[in-house]
């Protein structure tokens, strides 16, 4: 038995196993969920908690190293008894998904502490920041306010008993751990499930044998999840799911399942996949072949040769035979402004925090209530009723904080199919969560890439034509766009655009935060400072000449220009040893919206609230909702209920594509101002009020002044719904690819962004150093700032990491991820984030509703190529792939 | 089943792998990599001393922690590059967790030992799945059939203030042969199945030597180094009378970098001659074909260290 204290309160801890270590006993026994799991191994810091004051992760803690110590969970700083540190990440939003927060807490209680104790109410730098914090990742990215907080709190800023009013709606459950995940539900009787997966890349499925590990005592059940044609395409592809009491009994158990296979050769990754005798991933007639999506549209139809598939029509070609001729015939002639260039882009794996996770239970036979960490509950609920033919009304799918998406929790996937099987089969509730191992390796990554442009510009720069061709490794997947995309956003000139994928036998990629847009950017964008360079002409004026009829992007390219930074580029350049250089891309994301969103605003004596059914990723969809609800009443944005993150409500968008702002935003201002309307009309007719004005909280009248509570109270409980309605499409090929009411539209427009970055790249050991990045974004209307900034300094983290750190590593041999870990696959800490400025453009989206779109895709589409052509400008050497590590410096930059 | 010892004797006799801070052994046993059963010596206080003996040495206790370390008077006054390393190595969660003795102790970080679908030489199984494989964090000197970096950053810094161990009931050796020679890839050290690592012993320092610490890295923070230097200097009258230079993350062992010392004893604390002995830090080098790039970086590292251990 071990004695320790926990919160203060005494606890006697009866340890379950050997080896169990503190994370187990909080989150289980414990019941403070606040503490979080991500890495378990040490490296993400989600779980640290406070042992005698100091930090330590609780994941690697044994059970028995507390006794006698006193530990501080998350939960001890409540909200009647928030640390300034709390104060501090709610009101510099220091936070997104959450996830990471109450580790971020912890680490920052632990700095501020020790920063009080040496230097009193003083402001620390970012270095100190950054090194009292490397145990930390933020995969939203939210590392500029968290910099700021820790400052501002330290210098004693929070200090005082004052209240604070955060920007983020939901700061105050985030910064105490009372925010629920879907990893943090448990039921009476609650299961833990996990998934069986075939450990070949290539086979068949002849037997599985579940007898024996069923014998084992507190397993309970088993299923198979097969393909009808009982064949495996990737290594890891789920073949079955296991139910048992805890975690490590159905673990173990697992081992005890006999699985015969017939194994075949397989392909494992796209260059193997693409050789003349590669074993093919997909057989038979070509349109009965059905790899899963990769991306966030409909897969176009498309022909195969081998493994690989191209896209039959394009919908972003212009003039492409006339564009295919001028290429062939400058490359005989090789004029100046041809450039061609191949450019290539490793895997990113999302890693989202919170893992892929669901809780499944059946309330009768015909009823689901699933929670699931998801970016579309309504879309999810529907797929899961169809997928188990339930009617939609049946399933109830709820996500109430989700600890991280970027595109790859749509749909229904693995975990859920395992964990609702599983739930159907036992009786009771199950839970599957995967471990990070599995998150790293099977759930969801962005597509690799290879690109070949080549684009003939005349000797001032201006483009006559170019050809784009780009083959996707989205392992058994296909459906990636980086040709389209170049296409849709590059300079409008005669184009030919070849799209195509390069099916292996590899776990699917999925969407990943502006899919295939890091890619073609990266493309686009080095090719554009290369014509720069060949002709002898500015960046700037080289982009202008692109789009020379385009005044945002003219507006962007002047802001770019005027920047100390960029403008003083050539002055800065270091030393020999540090070379310095500041580089720019251009960024553009389409705009997308639900024109099916519908969203309700209600008043009851209560208050008001707001009603869809779409989810906050960490992206500030409940604040969102929150504040233009209270806008319209006069209100503050806290009094109005939000409810969102489950099935059932009004129809909403998925978090995908930066569409959800756009397609909730006009109207819920557009209901909520029909239900201020009908209530003042209501109030003034039945109370006989004569003139009657909106005020600040009510309405005022010639007899003073009546809170809209009050008012309610006489008129009864009133309900708005107002539907987001649709715009002029795209083109009338993106019209009909509206295949149904979850799927978003293309409008019409793009928004627009302009990266720039400074490096200092040290040549002796090949470290890029980011040193500032400024990015300003023209969506239109940006309906919360505060918000906005930190979605854009999010997409900057994750850019930066895509540039200069991130590459899945694959196992050709077995087929499986190696570095399938955060200690091996580095996604950036606070410490390799540079500060950051965002500026807001408004304009650009004047005629459509709601007048400004999302901004989530546009804020990372171009980091990665800013980074490439700082590189390039201080060093010479212009790199073609991403990630740009330190070998390639190394191997590259002459000395 | 697990052991709590309280005293030596019951560790000793006790059957299970030792764990101290846990850091390493908790991982482990998450990810299914290790079982079976657990000695927990983290209760035995007597080695979470540190003591200095009247004619110089310092005796640290195995279960002191890195962040101790790096806070240590002692240390920080006579062995500030050893305060330096364990004051930037790893996190500042795992350094109040983990010990000096694990951090000498722990298994490989190598990704694929530590994934479960995988075996290897290291798991009792016949093979090295990197070394045909994924390798670009390998080893530049390719000492035996295991091809990952040795973890232990304590190792290389102990190395250049020439330690030694020593375990329960024996003589103290040289630091050097706890890791052998990394002919063996089934081990990460050299300690028989239940012998307890107990104190480092370090030698007097030297009057007038400075150090550095200096790790290779991609990003800015909290990442196994790509190579690591610690490098004890001391200049007298312009001329480098002492040169200790050790290096981790290269070899499947910490290891001295004899040709290197050799270059630079002897010689003016001058940037030449720091230049040329760092340019002899990949002698014997055997880089795999994914870790050429690697030699570069050694370069860098121990110029950098030294520049910063001669302050040129």
């Amino acid at each position: 038995m071990i004695h320790t204290i926990i919160n203060g309160r005494e606890v006697d801890i009866e340890p379950y196993h050997d080896g169990e270590t503190v994370i187990e006993f909080l989150r289980g026994r414990g019941g403070l969920t606040g503490t979080k799991m991500a890495c378990g191994g040490g490296v993400c810091g989600a779980c640290t908690v406070l042992v005698d004051g100091r930090p330590m992760v609780s994941c690697l803690l044994p059970v028995e190293q507390i006794a006698g110590r006193e530990v501080l969970t998350i939960e001890f700083h409540g909200p009647s008894n928030l640390h300034p540190i709390q104060k501090a990440f709610m009101v510099h939003d220091a936070l997104q998904c959450g996830f990471c927060t109450p580790g971020f807490i912890n680490s920052s209680i632990a700095f501020y502490d020790g920063w009080r104790a040496a230097h009193g109410a003083t402001r620390p730098g970012r270095e100190e920041i950054a090194a009292g914090l490397a145990g930390n990742l933020c995969r939203c990215g939210a590392y500029p306010a968290i910099y700021e907080a820790v400052a501002e709190a330290c210098a004693g800023a929070f200090d005082g008993d004052q209240g604070v009013d955060p920007p983020r709606y939901e700061a105050l459950d985030k910064v105490t751990g009372r925010a629920k995940y879907t990893v943090d539900v448990r039921h009476e009787g609650q299961l833990e499930g996990v998934l069986l997966r075939s450990k070949y890349p290539r086979a068949k499925i002849v037997a599985i044998d579940a007898s024996e590990a069923l014998a084992e005592e507190g397993v309970i059940a088993f299923g198979e999840l097969l393909e009808n044609d009982r064949l495996t395409r990737y290594a890891g592809q789920p073949i079955g799911a296991l139910a048992a009491l805890d975690r490590r009994t159905a673990k173990q158990a697992l081992k005890r399942v006999k699985v015969v296979y017939d194994v075949y050769p397989a392909a494992v990754g796209p260059e193997r996949a693409r050789e003349r005798d590669a074993p093919e991933v997909y057989s038979g007639f070509s349109l009965f072949r059905s790899p899963p999506n990769a991306s966030e549209g409909t897969v176009m139809p498309g022909r195969w040769k081998g493994n690989v598939r191209r896209m039959l029509i394009s919908f972003t070609d212009k003039s492409a035979g006339r564009a295919a001729r001028s290429i062939k015939k400058a490359r005989r002639e090789a004029p100046p402004g041809l450039l061609e260039m191949t450019t290539r882009n490793a895997v990113q794996v999302h890693t989202t925090l919170e893992p892929h996770a669901c809780v499944a239970k059946w309330e009768g036979g015909d009823r689901l209530t699933v929670h699931l960490s998801t970016q579309s509950v309504a879309h999810g609920a529907h797929l899961i009723a169809e997928h188990f033919d339930l009617d939609d009304e049946n399933v109830t799918l709820t996500a109430e904080h989700v600890g991280g998406g970027f595109g790859g929790k749509q749909g229904v996937s693995d975990e859920a199919i395992a964990a609702i099987t599983l739930a159907h089969q036992s009786g009771r509730p199950v839970r599957v969560a995967y471990d990070r191992l599995e998150e790293m390796s099977f759930a969801a990554y962005r597509p690799g890439m290879e690109i070949k442009l080549s684009i003939l510009a005349d000797r001032d720069g201006t483009p006559e034509a170019y050809t784009v061709d780009s083959h996707g490794d989205a392992g058994i997947a296909a459906g990636t766009g980086a040709s389209t995309l170049v296409g849709l956003v590059g300079p409008d000139v005669p184009r030919k655009t070849i799209q195509q994928d390069i099916v292996s036998h590899g776990p699917p990629g999925r969407p990943f935060r502006g899919p295939d847009g890091p890619q073609a950017f990266w493309a686009l964008e080095r090719v554009a400072d290369d014509i720069a360079e060949r002709l002898a002409l500015d960046p700037i004026t080289v982009r202008r000449r692109w789009y020379p009829d385009d005044a945002i992007r003219g507006k962007l390219l002047d802001w770019a220009a005027a920047l100390p930074a960029w403008r003083e580029r050539e002055a800065n350049r270091g030393d020999d040893r540090y070379r310095r250089g500041v580089g720019l891309a251009l960024g553009a994301w389409p705009f997308l919206y639900n024109g099916d969103s519908q969203v309700t605003v209600g008043a009851t004596v209560r208050g008001f609230f707001v009603r869809v059914s779409t989810q906050d990723i960490g992206t500030g969809t409940r604040s969102l909702l929150a504040q233009a609800v209270a806008d319209v009443f006069g209100i503050a944005a806290s009094q109005v209920q939000v409810d969102l993150g489950r099935s059932g409500g009004p129809l909403g968008p998925a978090s995908g594509g930066s569409q959800v702002s756009n397609s909730v935003y006009g109207p819920a201002v557009a209901a909520a101002e029909q239900l201020r309307d009908g209530l003042v009309a209501a109030a003034t007719s039945k109370l006989g009020l004569a003139e009657a004005t909106v005020a600040p909280g009510g309405i005022r009248h010639g007899n003073g002044f009546h809170a809209w509570s009050a008012l309610v109270a006489e008129v009864g409980t009133q309900s708005v719904e107002e539907k987001r309605g649709s715009e002029p499409a795209y083109n009338l090929l993106a019209e009909l690819l509206l295949v149904d009411k979850y799927m978003p539209s293309i409008g019409r427009g793009l928004s627009k962004s302009i990266t720039v970055t400074r490096v200092e790249v040290d040549t002796r050991l090949g470290r890029i150093r980011p040193l500032g990045v400024w990015m300003a974004v023209a969506a239109g209307k940006i309906f919360l700032p505060r918000l906005a900034r930190s979605q854009i300094q999010g997409g900057i983290v994750q850019g930066l990491g895509y540039a200069l750190h991130e590459a899945r590593q694959m196992d050709l041999a077995s087929g499986l991820m190696v570095n399938a870990n955060l200690e091996d696959y580095y996604i950036p800490g606070i410490g390799d984030v540079p500060p950051v400025e965002v500026q807001f453009i408004e304009e650009g989206f004047e005629s459509i509703r709601g007048q400004g779109v999302g901004i989530g895709e546009l804020a990372t589409v171009g980091v990665a190529a800013s980074v490439g052509n700082a590189v390039r400008q201080a060093t010479g050497w212009g790199p073609l792939k991403t990630p740009i590590l330190p070998a390639d410096v190394v191997r590259e930059v002459r000395r | 089943m697990i052991t709590i010892a309280t005293t030596i004797e019951e560790a000793i006799q006790a059957k299970g792998e030792y764990r101290a801070g846990g850091t390493d052994v908790s991982a482990r046993r998450r990810l299914g990599v290790s079982n079976g059963s657990l000695v927990d010596i983290s209760a035995l206080d007597s080695f979470r001393e540190i003591s200095q003996a009247d004619d110089g040495p310092t005796a640290i206790g195995a279960l002191i922690t890195l962040q101790e370390l790096s806070e240590h008077s002692l240390i920080v006054e006579q062995y500030p590059g050893l305060a330096q390393l364990a004051g930037r190595a790893a996190t500042p969660q795992i350094r109040h967790m983990a010990t000096l003795g694990g951090s000498l102790l722990q298994r490989t970080r190598c990704a694929y030992y530590r994934h479960p679908h995988f075996d290897c030489f290291k798991k009792g199984g016949e093979g090295c799945p990197a070394r045909d494989g994924f390798h670009v964090d390998g080893v530049l000197f390719d000492l035996g059939p295991c091809i990952h970096p040795h973890p232990s950053s304590t190792g290389a810094a102990l190395l250049s203030y020439e330690a030694s161990y020593l375990t329960h009931g024996r003589e103290p050796r040289p630091l050097q042969t706890l890791f052998g020679d990394g002919s063996d890839p089934a081990i990460d050290n050299s300690l028989a199945p239940g012998e307890l690592l107990t104190q480092v012993i370090l030698p007097p320092p030297i009057d007038g030597a400075r150090a550095a610490y200096f790790r290779a890295t991609s990003r800015a923070q909290a990442e196994w180094p790509i190579a690591e230097v610690m490098v004890r200097l001391r200049v007298t009258e312009g001329s480098i009378d002492f040169a200790r230079v050790a290096v981790g993350g290269v070899a499947n062992i910490p290891m001295r970098l004899a040709a290197v010392e050799s270059a630079l004893e002897g010689k003016p604390a001058i940037e030449t001659t720091l230049q040329a002995a760092a340019g002899l830090a990949t002698e014997g080098a055997r880089p795999l074909p994914g870790t050429e790039y690697k030699a570069q970086i050694l370069v860098g590292a121990v110029l950098e260290a030294l520049e910063r251990a001669a302050d040129t």
